[in-house]
């Protein structure tokens, strides 16, 4: 009883916290009571299928839109403290949404007086080590240039979250590796916290602390990246070992040639060698399992409740 | 604190300058450089038609329907770059209008708004920030650059009527009663700012509610308004006290007008006020409404 109070009392405060949250859209379900935390210094991949309900959820905790349920973002309610909210938080979107009207030096000086957490120079220094000419109007930019720009422009501010949403959709693998690269050596911090929905998740899984897949507007999962390295183990069944391995209980099961391989949940301490070879689940391979895999016994919903 | 604020609101301004050059001060400036060109030209080619007719010409000439008095020619020349400083104030609600049709309604047709919305401004400073400039600042900046060029072909008239005619003193006649005209210049200009503020704020709400060209509300709405009030009361007192707003008050430009008309200006300015409270609430509830 009180380790559990002592660890209460030492809990950091979430710099996210989403309570109940639901969302419909003309008579259709989006969300269906979503709740997380995102504490500070975790890196949280937010995955799922398209129209699962991730750049809703990305939005409802912006203040984007309208919802159902609690949000508090650094203590503030984004819906009706979105600007203050903002000050704290940064965020790039799935599409190019920087205006193609503005040139770069614009972009920068006006980030330099509308954020107070913005630091020009840094920005500067970042677009110099980049193609980006200072006064290139954005409209001229290739898709891969303005997602530099609005990295850099990200980089250069001070924010204890950055929230981005599928923010490397449609960029070559130079640029995804280039993006995420920056991210890691450029933003990360223990008080820095960075939630990032994506459909790349191979990409990004070495940037993770945690992990939420989400669909069809209910969350799956919500875990650490340990706890899911302690619950769920991928073995490749032999075939003649079929019918054993089926009788555990596998969350996922797919056959092929050699067997099948399956998937396993909170089995711990289990004796694999009889059935196969026993490896780490990939994330991908998780994420199939609990979305979209083929055989799959069921869509089991694992999200903690711790 | 307070500065930081004026540089943040100065630099929203700014920011929708750089979106809108053409209608902010390409156009008027733009306009007004033609003008001057215009009027050397027409200065020099006058110069050689009215030195061909030995001057006999100008006795054809009337200004508010008597035969002009060479002797007094600054006054006249002095109306002549009054109307134009005129013309560029009402050009100048007509860009203002224009720019705020687009004003809200373009940020989500490009999807800029969800780059807006992730900086820490809030919606009434957007929207309070494109209001001003739409009815203020831009036909403000146009009178401006109308009243410098009005100037500007005062003297080249003055300066070729004194060469031509050899008439002394009318350039510093035209100057005069060209400085003197601008105060009632800007009551003018300030009046029908005002009075037409109810269209203008209604036109920022359509900017805001619009999925489509926000025309279609600006205009659409209240014709729409007129027929109904028609059908239902025989009349249109309603529709027809919003329309005047649109159309100018041709009774404002002079202190009496502005003494007898201030009811139905502060009545206009409540309208607009409440109509720009809420573009502010649609655009905090509705977020959602992309193009």
């Amino acid at each position: 009883m009180n380790s559990i109070v002592q660890k209460a009392a030492h809990a950091p405060t979430p710099l996210v916290s989403v309570r109940s949250l639901s969302k419909a859209i003309k008579g259709r379900q989006i969300l269906n009571n979503v709740n997380f935390d995102i504490e500070p210094g975790r890196v949280v991949g937010f995955l799922g299928p398209n129209g699962a309900g991730k750049t809703t959820t990305i939005k409802a905790a912006l203040g984007f839109t309208s919802y159902e349920g609690d949000i508090r973002v650094m203590g503030l309610s984004p819906r009706r403290q979105r600007h203050q909210v903002m000050a704290s938080v940064s965020f790039i979107s799935d599409v190019g949404i920087l205006p193609r009207w503005l040139r770069v030096d614009q972009a920068v000086a006006f980030m330099a007086g509308i954020h107070p957490k913005f630091q020009a120079d840094k920005a500067r220094a970042l677009l110099a080590e980049s193609q980006i000419g200072e006064n290139a109007l954005i409209s001229t930019l290739s898709k891969g240039m303005v997602t530099q720009l609005h990295l850099a422009l990200v980089l250069a501010l001070d924010v204890d979250l950055l929230v981005l949403d599928e923010p490397t959709l449609g960029l070559d693998l130079l640029y995804r590796e280039s993006f995420y690269r920056q991210l890691y050596e450029r933003f990360l911090s223990e008080s820095r916290s960075l939630l990032i929905s994506t459909h790349q998740i191979e990409e990004i899984e070495f940037l993770l602390s945690d992990l939420i897949i989400i669909d069809q507007g209910q969350i799956l999962l919500n875990e650490s990246l340990d706890s899911i390295s302690d619950k769920f183990q991928t073995v490749e069944v032999r075939p003649e070992a079929l019918s054993e391995a089926r009788s555990r209980g596998p969350i996922f099961e797919r056959v092929n040639l050699a067997g099948a391989v399956m998937i396993f949940s909170n089995l711990e301490n289990q004796d694999w060698s009889a059935l196969g070879r026993a490896r780490q689940t990939s994330l991908a391979e998780l994420f199939v399992a609990l979305v979209g895999g083929t055989n799959k016994p069921s869509k089991p919903n694992l999200e903690s409740q711790s | 604190m307070t500065r930081a604020l004026s540089t943040k609101w100065s630099l929203l301004l700014r920011k929708e300058i750089w979106e809108h050059p053409v209608l902010s001060y390409r156009l008027p400036v733009g306009f007004a450089g033609l003008l001057v060109i215009l009027s050397l030209v027409s200065a020099l080619l006058g110069n050689e038609f009215l030195l061909s007719n030995s001057g006999e010409w100008m006795a054809d000439v009337q200004v508010d329907g008597g035969d002009v008095d060479l002797a007094n020619m600054g006054s006249p020349i002095a109306k002549m770059g009054s109307a134009v400083a005129a013309g560029f104030g009402f050009l100048g609600l007509l860009a203002g209008w224009s720019y705020l049709m687009s004003a809200l309604y373009q940020e989500r047709q490009d999807r800029s708004i969800l780059f807006w919305l992730s900086l820490p401004v809030s919606d009434a400073e957007t929207v309070l920030i494109k209001g001003l400039l739409g009815w203020l600042v831009i036909p403000a900046f146009y009178f401006g650059v109308g009243w410098a060029v009005g100037g500007v072909m005062t003297v080249i008239a003055s300066v070729a009527a004194t060469w031509l005619m050899s008439l002394s003193g009318v350039l510093l006649a035209a100057i005069a009663a060209y400085g003197a005209n601008l105060f009632d210049l800007i009551a003018l200009v300030v009046t029908q700012v005002l009075w037409s503020a109810p269209f203008l704020a209604w036109t920022l709400l359509a900017s805001q509610w619009a999925n489509r060209n926000p025309l279609y509300w600006v205009l659409g709405v209240p014709f729409a308004a007129t027929l109904i009030e028609n059908a239902l009361l025989r009349e249109a007192a309603m529709t027809d006290w919003f329309w005047s707003r649109l159309a100018g008050n041709p009774e404002l430009g002079s202190e009496d007008a502005i003494l007898s008309q201030s009811f139905q200006m502060f009545l206009g300015l409540g309208v607009a006020g409440g109509l720009v409270g809420l573009t502010i609430l649609i655009r905090r509830h509705c977020y959602d409404r992309l193009p």
